[in-house]
């Protein structure tokens, strides 16, 4: 077990290691000069060699990069070209709307997909089975920000149950808090719990085929305990890995999010870093939304042991 | 009679009656129909837009601002008075061409990739962690920073939804492939002396076909999404196109006066990728008669 977790870990590393190599020439090898772009049309030369300098463009490449991993490893991730603030302090300060936003949008999508899948693989091929997979091909076409107005209309505009858009931090009560993110994370839950309801469906009706499911209902066991326990416990790892790699989607559609519902997070702060091309934002956003990707692929790789002893008591 | 005369019609009725299991097979599912037949309706509408379009799509008209749908505007105006419904008419062309053409590149480079990835193992090494890395960074976040590098327009839409599409098609050409050269025909080739390339692209890639045809509609849908929603954050392809992305765009501010701007196209949108996907689904169905015994 301690060798799994240790080649887990070192293959995590081994990613990371690739993506900051993919950020760090991407900024490099785009068609333009980034410090031509920063310095605008009536840049000087003197400006130009100036930003050269300031992004370290002047170094040859591989000190540049080691420099910058170095940097990084002691938490060091520049400056924004514009603010001068440091690129971890604005994103420290953009990271409780996403992480809330994540968050209850994940627990919507876990809590209504499971049961969901589990249903409509019991009963397969029937018309709840149909019912359920047609919600799911269609909140999984039609695009985030058409789901979020149309909600917005229904129940904030026309019912006046929520607010319309905006975030409250948990400092100002939990009420207000939790009002703003219902509807943001039911617009994006609704993708996710799309795409979750598929994958579970898929992998418990190949679970439901096994020999041991037909000897648990040949002894009488009644339906409840062989979908949730006998079933679900043999699906779950696929489950959960889909839940994992999700993140790199639920990530994505969180940039989206945050725009129609003005939500001040991390997305909103990426938008404003390409419009205005301030690089070592985008470059600290990459990484950390990579790394936090990276991270939880990993815990879902090590709970494989909770649901698989054969894993567990892997000796070697 | 030449050999000529003699083979014309069996290689004839070989191509029949593949076209009817085809057929048979489009007929019995439900959904490749029904997707097709959206898709086929949707590219029509893109194809015929100069023709469909009742105004010019970038004519302004102050006088005509945030008029609700009419008999004149059907889909109403937006905030400059342009025809929301040549608009929309107009960007399913963009859609479609972003969507089409990120397939086509991503089955293009990935299954380059992948065969080689198969076939190589140093290749393979090297080229799947950096596959691995691409896949760690969320493609919706990777296509919006690309859109930072470069000067913005269509071909920088294309490649930057490619990039992040790519690692997933190279990993399924490599399993199939994987799989498929340890099969005796392949053995059987390579002791007759078939080179190389030519087992790759002869004898390999037209059994990989398959999945890969099913994974670029999937690609597709996802790219004509993901087109939109650059648009709908503002750094998709220039402001002036009526992409539907940029249309949305627009209309995003004026949402609680007109929502007419975002509705139409939104909805052309959604079908637009709700089509691809039942294709998508339907055609996996269909030709991999293994899972489709189990649904």
């Amino acid at each position: 077990m301690l060798n799994f977790i240790l080649r887990k870990i070192g293959s995590t590393a081994i990613v990371m290691m690739v993506v900051a190599v993919i950020v760090f020439i991407m900024i490099r090898v785009g068609p333009g000069d980034p410090a031509a772009v920063i310095a605008g049309e009536h840049a000087t030369t003197e400006d130009l060699e100036r930003i050269r300098r300031s992004l370290g463009l002047d170094e040859p490449m591989l000190y540049q990069f080691l420099h910058w991993v170095g940097r990084l490893m002691g938490g060091d991730f520049g400056q924004s070209l514009f603010s001068r603030k440091p690129v971890l302090e604005l994103i420290a300060g953009r990271l409780e709307p996403t992480l809330s936003l994540a968050t209850t949008t994940m627990l919507f999508a876990v809590c209504t997909a499971i049961p969901l899948g589990i249903i409509a693989a019991w009963q397969v091929g029937r018309w709840v089975d149909r019912a359920v997979m047609a919600l799911a091909t269609v909140a999984f076409s039609f695009p985030i920000f058409i789901i979020g107005y149309g909600l917005v209309w229904g129940f904030a505009l026309k019912l006046r149950w929520l607010p319309v858009q905006g975030f409250r931090p948990l400092s100002q009560g939990p009420t207000l808090y939790l009002t703003h993110l219902v509807l943001p994370s039911l617009t994006l839950g609704l993708v996710f719990m799309a795409l979750l309801t598929r994958m579970t469906r898929s992998t418990m009706i190949e679970v439901l085929g096994e020999d041991y499911i037909r000897t648990a209902r040949s002894k009488g066991l009644s339906q409840v305990p062989i979908l949730f326990k006998h079933a679900l416990q043999n699906a779950a790892i696929p489950i959960v890995t889909t839940i994992g790699s999700g993140i790199a989607l639920l990530i994505g559609g969180v940039v989206v999010a945050e725009s129609v519902f003005a939500i001040p997070g991390i997305g909103r702060l990426t938008i404003e870093a390409v419009t205005q091309r301030d690089y070592p934002v985008i470059q600290g956003v990459l990484l950390l939304a990579s790394l936090a990707y990276v991270v939880i692929n990993l815990l879902v790789d090590l709970s494989y042991g909770l649901f698989d002893p054969r894993i567990r008591n892997m000796t070697s | 009679m030449t050999s000529a005369d003699i083979a014309a019609p069996s290689a004839l009725d070989f191509s029949r009656k593949r076209r009817h299991w085809f057929l048979r097979g489009v007929a019995r599912h439900v959904t490749v129909a029904i997707g097709g037949v959206l898709i086929a309706v949707l590219i029509a509408t893109a194809i015929l837009a100069p023709w469909l379009a009742t105004h010019d799509p970038l004519a302004l008209d102050v006088t005509q601002r945030l008029r609700a749908p009419s008999a004149a505007h059907w889909f109403g105006t937006d905030n400059l008075g342009r025809d929301v419904f040549s608009r929309t008419v107009y960007g399913g062309r963009i859609s479609l061409l972003v969507g089409i053409s990120v397939a086509l590149l991503t089955t293009l480079v990935g299954s380059m990739l992948g065969l080689l990835a198969g076939m190589y193992r140093w290749f393979d090494a090297v080229i799947m962690r950096i596959m691995d890395g691409l896949m760690a960074i969320p493609a919706i976040l990777l296509a919006v920073s690309m859109m930072a590098l470069a000067r913005p327009g269509l071909l920088t839409v294309i490649i930057a939804i490619t990039i992040p599409e790519v690692p997933r098609m190279v990993r399924l050409v490599r399993s199939v492939v994987m799989v498929i050269r340890e099969l005796p025909y392949v053995e059987a080739a390579t002791s007759i002396g078939v080179r190389t390339p030519r087992l790759l692209f002869r004898y390999i890639l037209p059994n990989a076909l398959t999945p890969m045809i099913v994974q670029a509609t999937y690609v597709c849908a996802s790219a004509v999404l993901i087109e939109s929603y650059l648009g709908f954050l503002g750094v998709g392809i220039p402001p002036e196109t009526p992409s539907w992305g940029n249309i949305l765009s627009d209309g995003r501010s004026y949402v609680q006066l007109a929502f007419w701007i975002i509705f139409f196209p939104g909805m052309f949108l959604g079908f637009m990728v709700l089509a691809i996907n039942m294709l998508g689904d339907g055609l996996r169905d269909m030709l991999d008669p293994k899972l489709a015994r189990r649904f």
